[in-house]
């Protein structure tokens, strides 16, 4: 079997493998989209090895590459099990990001993608693998798939972080990726210590970085003493997602991103390739969110305990003010790329976050006091019942209000069965939440 | 002890002792009871490899989490299935399923919940509670044990209606201690240790090899 033989014959493996998924049972949506788009492709693509010479090397290699990319997906797809992750969390994140990753491919108009869901080991799994290059197969819609950690799966208060994760979507999709890099990246480049690599070099060795980071470079010189111009493109686009999460989330991703990300690197201050350190990123959004006026979203609330219980949240996630070595933007550099990125956000229909009113916050926070899944369920007793929308980020947002009066709590007992818990009242929340949403839908359309 | 009328219901519910949440419509409560709604879980039990129910494999486990004969009884002989809202399911001929409501509900201690199929559905051969009393005090969501005792497959869908709950007041408070369960708080369906009292009546456990 030669070369372009074999690539023929993969591409029926690959086919009859699509076809075993249909064998078990998905319920993840988008399902007949996938295959139709799926087939569409790989048809494509044998008609383009179909003439190939054999000599032609490079073509092959490209193909062979194609094939392989076709491969990994559809094993993706197969384990797409609808059990592994929250879908009613799901189907709200969709809603946020299709809006967004709308686009104008070359053979229809404009299109949502085909957003597929997968669990996956490792705790800090989260991600949304995107299809970057479409150049051999640009024949229909782009198919992203938003991958959960499978032991997170009712961890719907912690899923916030997903927010960053729709940043680097919508990054993908060329449209957004202009102005999110003319409008939001560009005013946080263009001052400050990473204005360049020997400036972010000198910053590192700044007498006031914290001891981890002196420790850190006196340890590994070779490793951590450089900061390419590569390096330096991938931290702003951590940034500007990080900016995206808070901006479309609301207060759980900060609550969040805190939480997982210092699980990951406890003294907040290591950095990679691709990351940079964690205590920058937590200055940015405190500055973000002054900017918001969230530190003063409490001193409107009405009701003493859930002012108290949003003034410790707002102590806990952004209160601090910030250590000078990380405070590496200023406030009128965020001002600027918040402003820029709320306004591509609101132009492409992808909602920012509201802080809620008081009506709204505090019965989800009773609810979940009272051990009942938090949504806009009316539990007064009428004779007619008048269950309310709510937005499934102001669920979230009270789950992590009663998660950090828990913890405290816990701190004393040593009892932690509460965190689960209370992801799973809130995953029940949304479910019920969609219901509600879903049956008052039905009733307006057939009012009208 | 007596039945609770709508107007009770809702009273109790006004106080904030009773919870059935969300009700969707006025239309989902009756004159003595409350509709309740199909989930989005199914357990669907399996005839599989290592499939059976027998209680002796659950006997002196005292439900510890991490025993392996326990564990893969319990999880051997379901099959788990989710379906979103506009999905369906097929419940087929003599085919039987745990299915949670959509609705959570906290009884209060003087209330006992009474679990029915709506005549609706029955008569297509849908029988819904076998263990259909539930306990003062319980706060979860109902697991409704689902056959199909017809000879077509029936079709459903989360959010329809299939099942009701009337209420029963008691004739005193219930015991605070008498109201725990294991089923309590429960998000899904899970099936119940079968063995619990009753190990004198089972062979000692063997260790497997």
């Amino acid at each position: 079997m030669n070369p372009k033989e074999f690539l023929l014959h993969e591409c029926e493996n690959v086919l009859a493998t699509l076809q075993d998924v249909l064998r078990h049972d998905y319920a993840a949506g988008s399902s007949k989209e996938f295959y139709n788009e799926f087939c569409e492709r790989l048809n494509y693509l044998k008609s383009l090895i179909d003439p190939v010479e054999l000599t032609d090397i490079s073509a092959l290699a490209l193909f062979a590459n194609e094939v392989s990319v076709l491969s990994t997906l559809v094993h993706r797809i197969e384990r797409s099990h609808a059990g592994e992750f929250p879908w009613p969390f799901t189907e709200y994140l969709k809603s946020l990001a299709n809006p967004l990753c709308k686009e104008h491919l070359v053979v229809q108009d404009e299109d949502e993608p085909i957003i597929r869901v997968y669990a996956e080991g490792g705790l800090f799994s989260y991600q949304i693998n995107l299809e970057n290059d479409l150049s051999v197969l640009n024949v229909g819609r782009r198919i992203f798939t938003i991958v959960f950690p499978r032991t997170l799966r009712h961890h719907v208060l912690l899923h916030a972080i997903f927010g960053h994760e729709i940043g680097h979507a919508a990054w993908a999709v060329p449209q957004h990726k202009s102005a999110l890099k003319g409008q939001v990246v560009e005013p946080l480049r263009e001052a400050g210590p990473l204005n360049s690599t020997s400036q972010a070099k000198n910053w590192l060795k700044q007498s006031d970085a914290p001891a981890a980071i002196v420790e850190l470079l006196e340890a590994y010189p070779d490793e951590y003493s450089d900061i390419s111009p590569n390096q330096l493109d991938s931290w702003f686009q951590e940034f500007m997602c990080d900016l995206f999460g808070l901006v479309t989330f609301g207060p759980s991703f900060l609550a969040a991103h805190q939480t997982l990300l210092l699980a990951l690197d406890p003294s907040g201050c290591l950095w990679g390739p691709y990351h940079p350190p964690y205590v920058c990123r937590r200055v940015m959004l405190w500055r973000a969110c002054q900017h918001l006026g969230w530190p003063t979203f409490p001193a409107g609330i009405q009701d003493r305990e859930l002012r108290a219980s949003c003034e410790g949240f707002v102590k806990k996630y952004s209160g601090e003010a910030p250590g000078k070595w990380e405070d590496i933007f200023s406030q009128e550099q965020i001002a600027k790329a918040v402003d820029a990125l709320r306004d591509i956000l609101t132009k492409a229909g992808t909602s920012c976050y509201l802080m809620p009113d008081d009506p709204t916050l505090l019965p989800l926070v009773k609810m979940l006091h009272g051990q009942i899944p938090p949504c806009g369920s009316d539990l007064r007793g009428s004779e007619a019942p008048a269950n309310r929308s709510v937005d499934f980020r102001h669920i979230l947002f009270a789950g992590w209000l009663v998660a950090d009066e828990l913890s405290a709590q816990a701190t004393v007992t040593g009892e932690q069965s509460y965190f689960l818990e209370l992801n799973k009242l809130c995953e029940m929340g949304l479910l019920q939440q969609r219901a509600i949403d879903r049956y008052n839908d039905h009733k307006a359309g057939d009012k009208h | 002890m007596s039945a609770l009328v709508k107007s009770s219901i809702l009273k109790h519910m006004a106080d904030g002792k009773l919870v059935v949440s969300p009700i969707l419509c006025a239309r989902q409560r009756g004159a003595s009871s409350i509709d309740l709604r199909v989930g989005n879980v199914f357990l669907m039990v399996r005839a599989r490899g290592l499939s059976v129910v027998d209680p002796a494999r659950f006997a002196h486990t005292d439900d510890k989490v991490g025993d392996y004969e326990y564990e893969q009884a319990r999880r051997q002989k379901h099959e788990r299935y989710e379906a979103p809202f506009g999905q369906n399911f097929l419940l087929h001929p003599g085919m039987l399923a745990l299915v949670p409501t959509l609705e959570w509900i906290k009884l209060p201690a003087n209330l006992q919940g009474i679990v029915t199929a709506r005549s609706s559905w029955a008569r297509e051969g849908l029988s819904i509670a076998t263990a259909s009393l539930i306990h003062p005090g319980y706060k979860g969501v109902i697991t409704l044990e689902l056959a199909n005792l017809g000879q077509i497959p029936l079709s459903l869908y989360p959010g329809l209606r299939i099942a009701q709950i009337a209420f029963h007041t008691l004739t005193e408070d219930a015991a605070a201690k008498d109201m725990s369960s294991r089923f309590d708080m429960a998000f899904e369906p899970a099936e119940g240790n079968k063995a619990h009292g009753d190990e004198a009546f089972l062979p000692p456990k063997v260790k497997q090899p």
